[in-house]
This record gives structure tokens, C-alpha cells and sequence, in this order.
């Protein structure tokens, strides 16, 4: 362990605490979902992203076929490509076979602290593992917490709990909205999505709706984000 | 039907080799990709876009205690920014309004 990996690991305590509540709360809806904890501590591991998590775990109870279920999750999480991209140069000193690995613990916490940290001064690569190693354990134990938790409760649905995925991801739309310019390509995309949905069987209206969504901001001009 | 057994752990290798091209790609081939125009535009919109696509139907599905609740979550995260408080008080209000209405 390098001294730029044990700072990387503390400037990313903060938020890792930030993870730490939402681990809690996907563990307990995972539970409700009936996700073993066998399988959230692989997913965890292997998948290592919120977002796609969520998606997965949200679609799990659908009857979707497989390869839709893991396109979804993988299209939600399609900014990767432009936060390893950014960090590129950190990890090339690596050489190809330890970029290749490194780059795994790249998420949006902990490249926010790196990329706040090399406005400042010089990172390294170790830094930016550093901080995916810690947001990396709030995750995986906090989930798993989650879980543990998420079985003892009764009668989800008194509780609205049957309604907890379609409330979180409600919320994180609203917290993904960007302002007027998102009014057209989010009225392509709920427009398309509600169509698809009723015409057609799987999970076709997400991804459907997320591209028309995604081509009508590409069509529209006007400024850039 | 919930996943089980083999199909459980296909779904999550397959979306763990998913996730894991993008950020391999990112790394490999990011710094090609246009900085503005068409592509880029798609690209910052996309994950806005899919939780539209994800959310919508759903709600317009839940009927009435779905749609205050959406109205409910709006304000919420507009006024305190907490995703959490927000999800909380979207199902407080599923749960009042079903045990108003008794269903």
C-alpha cells in the first residue's frame, strides 16, 4: 500500500459515508426482491455500481429475458465510459494489464474526489484505487447490512415498500434533470417508453425509450451540458 | 416470476461483463470521442433518458396514490435535495392513501 493509495482511501471516507445510507437502503430492497446474499455480495462485488445495481434488482421480479435485464443496467451506467475516459491518463503508467484491473475500481464517488484532488496537485493512479477500495467496503458491507435488515420486516406493502424501487428511481430522475433542455428528450422518452410498454412484451421500454430519449437530445441543437 | 438459481447468477455475470467493457473502453478508447455535437449531446442525456423510460410507465400504471406520490417526490428532492427523504415521504404517501381508501 503506497502512501498515495492511503490518502486516496481517507479523502474518500465522506463519501463513502454518503454510500453507506443508500447501501442500506438498496440491501433492504434487494431482500424484498428475494436477491440472496450470495448473490448481492458477487453483484457487489463484480458489478460494483449503484445505478446498475438498481436496475437490476428493480427489474428482477419482471419474467424479462436475461440479456435485457443486463443491457439495461449496463445502458444506465453508460457515463463510465466518459469517467474512465477522463482518468486514462492515471491509470497508463500501469501499463495495460494493471490499467485493466484498476479501472474496475473506477466510480462516480471516488473519481469526483480524484479529479477534485488533481485540481489542486499532481494524483497518481493510486489515489483514485485508494478510493475505490473505500467506497468499494461501504458498499459491499452496508449492502449486505441492508439485507440482513430487510428480511425482518412484514407486510411490505403497509409500508409502501412494494413502491420503494418505482419512489427511488422517481427520484433520481428528478435529481437527473438538467433543466428546459431535458423537456423534449424526456417527452420522447416517456412517450416511446409508455408506447413500447404496452405493445410490447420484456423490458424493451426502457431501452426503447432511453435511445429515442437520447436521439431527440442529439437531433436538437441548442447548447451543451 | 423472480430470477432464481442459474438465471440469477447468468444475469449478474453477463451485466458485470457489461459494465466492466464500459469502463475498460472508457480507458482504452474515451479520449476519441467527440467533445461536443450529436454524440456527445446523446451521451449527457442518456442516463436522464433511461430513467425516464424506466419511471414513467410505471407511474402512469399506479393510478391515482402513484401519481400524488410522483408529485410528493418532485417537490421533495426540489426543495431538501435528499434522494432519500424524498423516496421515504413518495412511500408514506402510497401508504396513507391506501389506508384512506382501504385498498
Amino acid at each position: 500500500m503506497t502512501p498515495e493509495f492511503a490518502r486516496g482511501f481517507r479523502a474518500s471516507v465522506p463519501a463513502g459515508i454518503g454510500v453507506l445510507v443508500y447501501g442500506l437502503v438498496f440491501g433492504v430492497l434487494a431482500a424484498e426482491k428475494g436477491v440472496s446474499a450470495p448473490q448481492l455480495a458477487i453483484m457487489n462485488v463484480a458489478v460494483f455500481s449503484g445505478s446498475a445495481q438498481l436496475i437490476l434488482v428493480g427489474m428482477w421480479s419482471g419474467g424479462f429475458p436475461l440479456w435485457q435485464v443486463a443491457l439495461a443496467a449496463a445502458v444506465v451506467n453508460v457515463r463510465y465510459f466518459l469517467l474512465t475516459a477522463a482518468v486514462a491518463p492515471l491509470l497508463e503508467p500501469f501499463g495495460k494489464f494493471g490499467g485493466a484491473w484498476r479501472v474496475h475500481f473506477v466510480t462516480d464517488e471516488n473519481w469526483a474526489v480524484t479529479m477534485a484532488e488533481s485540481r489542486r496537485r499532481r494524483v497518481t493512479g493510486d489515489f483514485l484505487v485508494g478510493g475505490g477500495v473505500c467506497v468499494g467496503l461501504f458498499w459491499f458491507f452496508s449492502v449486505l447490512a441492508g439485507h440482513s435488515l430487510g428480511f425482518t420486516i412484514a407486510a411490505p406493502e403497509r409500508f409502501g415498500l412494494d413502491f420503494a424501487f418505482t419512489a427511488l428511481f422517481t427520484a433520481l430522475a428528478v435529481t437527473m434533470w438538467r433543466g428546459r433542455r431535458d423537456i423534449f428528450p424526456w417527452a420522447v422518452s416517456a412517450a416511446v417508453a409508455y408506447a413500447a410498454f404496452r405493445l410490447l412484451p420484456g423490458a424493451w421500454y426502457v431501452l426503447l425509450g432511453g435511445a429515442a430519449g437520447a436521439a431527440a437530445a442529439a437531433v436538437r441543437g441548442g447548447e451543451e451540458g | 416470476m423472480t430470477l432464481s438459481g442459474g438465471n440469477a447468477w447468468a444475469v449478474i455475470v453477463l451485466a458485470a461483463l457489461f459494465v466492466y467493457s464500459i469502463r475498460f473502453l472508457g480507458m482504452a478508447f474515451g479520449s476519441r470521442l467527440p467533445k461536443n455535437g450529436p454524440v456527445k449531446r446523446a451521451m449527457d442525456a442518456l442516463p436522464g433518458t433511461i430513467f425516464a423510460a424506466l419511471v414513467f410507465p410505471g407511474l402512469a400504471e399506479a393510478g391515482l396514490p402513484g401519481m400524488a406520490a410522483a408529485g410528493v417526490i418532485f417537490l421533495a428532492v426540489r426543495k431538501t435535495g435528499s434522494v432519500f427523504l424524498a423516496m421515504i415521504l413518495g412511500m408514506g404517501t402510497v401508504a396513507l392513501l391506501r389506508a384512506v381508501t382501504g385498498n
